[in-house]
C-alpha cells in the first residue's frame, strides 16, 4: 500500500544558482523525480544538490518534487523526507513525516516548490 | 551403522547419517553430546530472556515514547508485584523519527553512530519454579550492540542504486500503487543482502535474579553473561567468525554444574559455489567453580555440504566433540548423511 503526502512550500531565491537536495531519512531508501513547467529535471532517483536553474529565473515558477520512499527498515515505520534547498538567503531544511501502517509499505511524497523573489516573500 | 545426527530438527525433516571409514568409535558407551556451536555462541537477540531460560510467547516492542510508558507502567500494576511473564524489547534510538538517519548510515564507519542505532534493551520476567511450585519471581535484563557495523557489499550498492531509480521512476507515474507493487520482488532482493561485508563486532550483556515470594530484600542475582562476536566477511562468499562467551551463574547445592564458564569459538565457512558450502570450526570450554569438577574440553569439526534443492542436501562431516574428549580410544569420527525437508542445517556434533 502506498500513502499520500502533500506539502505545498515556498522558497525565496537570490542571484546564484538553486540547487536541491533531498534526503531519504530513518534508514528507508527512496527515490525523486523532478519537475518544474511540464519539463523534467535531472534523472530520477537520487537528487543530490541537483541543480534547478538561476535565482531571478525561477521567481513566480513551481517546482514539483515526488518521492517514493520504501519502508525497509524494520526498526521503524517512520519514513521521512528532507528538502535542502540553496542559492537564496538561508533557509531551514523542511522534513515531512509519515509512518506507515504494514511493513514494506510506501509514502509517496507529493511537495511543490513556488519561488519567490526575496523582496516579498513567505520563506519555506 | 546409521544414527540420527542432527539436533532439534522440525518434524517435517528427516536426517540420516551414516558413520563411514576408520575414525567411528565404536563399542563404547555412548557419551552425553554436547550441541554446542559457534552459532549457539552468537550474541542473543534478546539477552534477557536467554539468562532467564525463557522463550516468550510475545514480546512487547514498543516503537513510541507512549508505547514504551504504558509497557513499563504495566510492570507496576497488580498492587506493586512483578507481573510474571513479562517481555520488553526496545530500541531507544527508533523511539522517534530521525530524518538525517540514511539508508547508507547502517554501514557508517562511526562508532557512536553505530551503538546509538544498534542498542537495544530486553527485559523479562518468569515465575520462579522450585519443585514445580511458583515460590516467586525471576527478573532478567540485558542489552546488545554492535560496535562496528561494516560496509555495504558491492551487490548491496548496486541493487540499491537501481533500485533509487525505480523508485525515482514510479514516483512519477501516473499509477504509482501499481508501479510499486511491481518493485516487491527487487526490494525483498535489497533486505536479503543488507548484511554487512567486512569487520563486524557485536556485544551483548545481560543478568538474571531471583525474588524469593516475591519479596524484594529476598532478590538473588542468579545469572551474569557477556558475549563478544568479532566476525569478517569477504565479499566473496568467505566468513570468518570468532565468539566469546562467559558466563557466571549461582550454583545452589542441589544442583549440578559450574559457576564460571568460558566458551571461545571459530568459524571459517566458504561458498565456493551457491549449493555447495564447506566449514570449519573450533569450540573450547572452560569450566570452573560451582558443585562440579573444572572443565577444560574443546572441539573441533568440518562439515561439507552440498544443497541439491531448497530442502534436499547432502553432507559429510567430521570432528570431535566435547564428550568424545573425555571418551577413553576416542578418535575423529566421520558422517556421510542426507537431510530432506525441512531441517535445520547439521551441526558438527556427531553421535558415534
Amino acid at each position: 500500500m502506498v500513502t499520500e503526502n502533500n506539502l505545498e512550500l515556498t522558497y525565496v531565491v537570490g542571484d546564484g544558482p538553486v540547487k536541491l537536495t533531498i534526503i531519504i531519512g530513518d534508514g528507508q531508501i527512496g527515490g525523486s523525480a523532478l519537475k518544474m513547467d511540464g519539463g523534467v529535471i535531472g534523472s530520477p532517483g537520487v537528487v543530490e544538490k541537483q541543480l534547478i536553474g538561476r535565482g531571478p529565473d525561477l521567481v513566480n515558477k513551481v517546482l514539483e518534487a515526488k518521492t517514493l520512499v520504501a519502508d525497509i527498515n524494520d526498526a521503524t515505520d517512520w519514513t521521512s523526507v528532507t528538502y535542502e534547498l540553496t542559492g537564496g538567503p538561508p533557509q531551514q531544511p523542511v522534513t515531512a513525516k509519515q509512518r506507515v501502517e504494514n511493513e514494506g509499505d510506501g509514502v509517496i511524497y507529493r511537495t511543490n516548490f513556488r519561488f519567490v523573489a526575496s523582496d516579498g516573500a513567505n520563506k519555506a | 551403522m546409521w544414527c540420527c545426527c542432527h539436533r532439534a530438527a522440525p518434524a517435517l525433516a528427516a536426517t540420516l547419517a551414516l558413520a563411514v571409514g576408520p575414525f567411528c568409535v565404536q563399542g563404547q558407551t555412548a557419551p552425553k553430546i554436547d550441541a554446542t556451536t559457534v552459532d549457539d555462541l552468537r550474541p542473543p537477540l534478546s539477552p534477557a530472556f536467554v539468562l532467564l531460560g525463557i522463550e516468550p510467547a510475545s514480546v512487547q516492542q514498543p516503537e513510541t515514547p507512549r508505547a514504551l510508558s504504558s509497557a513499563l507502567l504495566s510492570l507496576a500494576s497488580d498492587e506493586g508485584a512483578l507481573p510474571r511473564n513479562f517481555a520488553l524489547e526496545v530500541a531507544p534510538y527508533w523511539l522517534q523519527s530521525r530524518p538525517r538517519f540514511r539508508f547508507e548510515d547502517f554501514y557508517s564507519p562511526q562508532f557512536r553512530t553505530t551503538v546509538a542505532r544498534s542498542l537495544s534493551f530486553s527485559i523479562g520476567t518468569s515465575p520462579r519454579l522450585v519443585s514445580n511450585d511458583t515460590v516467586g519471581t525471576s527478573v532478567g535484563v540485558g542489552a546488545r550492540a554492535l560496535l562496528a557495523a561494516g560496509r555495504a557489499s558491492s551487490t548491496l550498492t548496486s541493487i540499491k542504486d537501481r533500485l533509487q531509480t525505480r523508485l525515482g521512476q514510479c514516483a512519477a507515474a501516473a499509477d504509482v500503487e501499481v508501479c510499486y507493487d511491481s518493485l516487491h520482488a527487487m526490494l525483498d532482493t535489497l533486505k536479503a543482502n543488507q548484511r554487512p561485508v567486512g569487520f563486524v563486532v557485536q556485544m551483548a550483556t545481560g543478568a538474571s535474579a531471583d525474588f524469593e515470594n516475591d519479596v524484594a530484600q529476598r532478590g538473588r542475582w542468579r545469572r551474569f553473561g557477556v558475549w563478544l562476536t568479532p566476525s569478517y566477511r569477504w565479499e566473496g562468499h568467505v566468513d570468518a567468525i570468532f565468539v566469546a562467551r562467559y558466563l557466571r551463574q549461582r550454583v545452589a547445592a542441589d544442583e549440578v554444574g559450574n559457576a564460571n564458564l568460558v566458551d571461545l569459538g571459530a568459524r571459517l565457512l566458504w561458498r565456493p559455489a551457491n549449493p555447495l558450502a564447506l566449514s570449519a570450526e573450533a569450540l573450547s570450554r572452560l569450566g570452573t567453580g560451582g558443585t562440579t569438577d573444572a572443565q577444560d574440553t574443546r572441539r573441533y569439526g568440518g562439515l561439507v555440504e552440498y544443497r541439491a534443492t531448497s530442502d534436499l542436501y547432502v553432507f559429510y562431516s567430521f570432528g570431535r566433540d566435547f564428550a568424545a574428549a573425555d571418551a577413553p580410544r576416542s578418535n575423529l569420527i566421520s558422517t556421510l548423511g542426507i537431510n530432506v525437508g525441512l531441517g535445520q542445517r547439521p551441526v558438527v556434533a556427531l553421535k558415534p
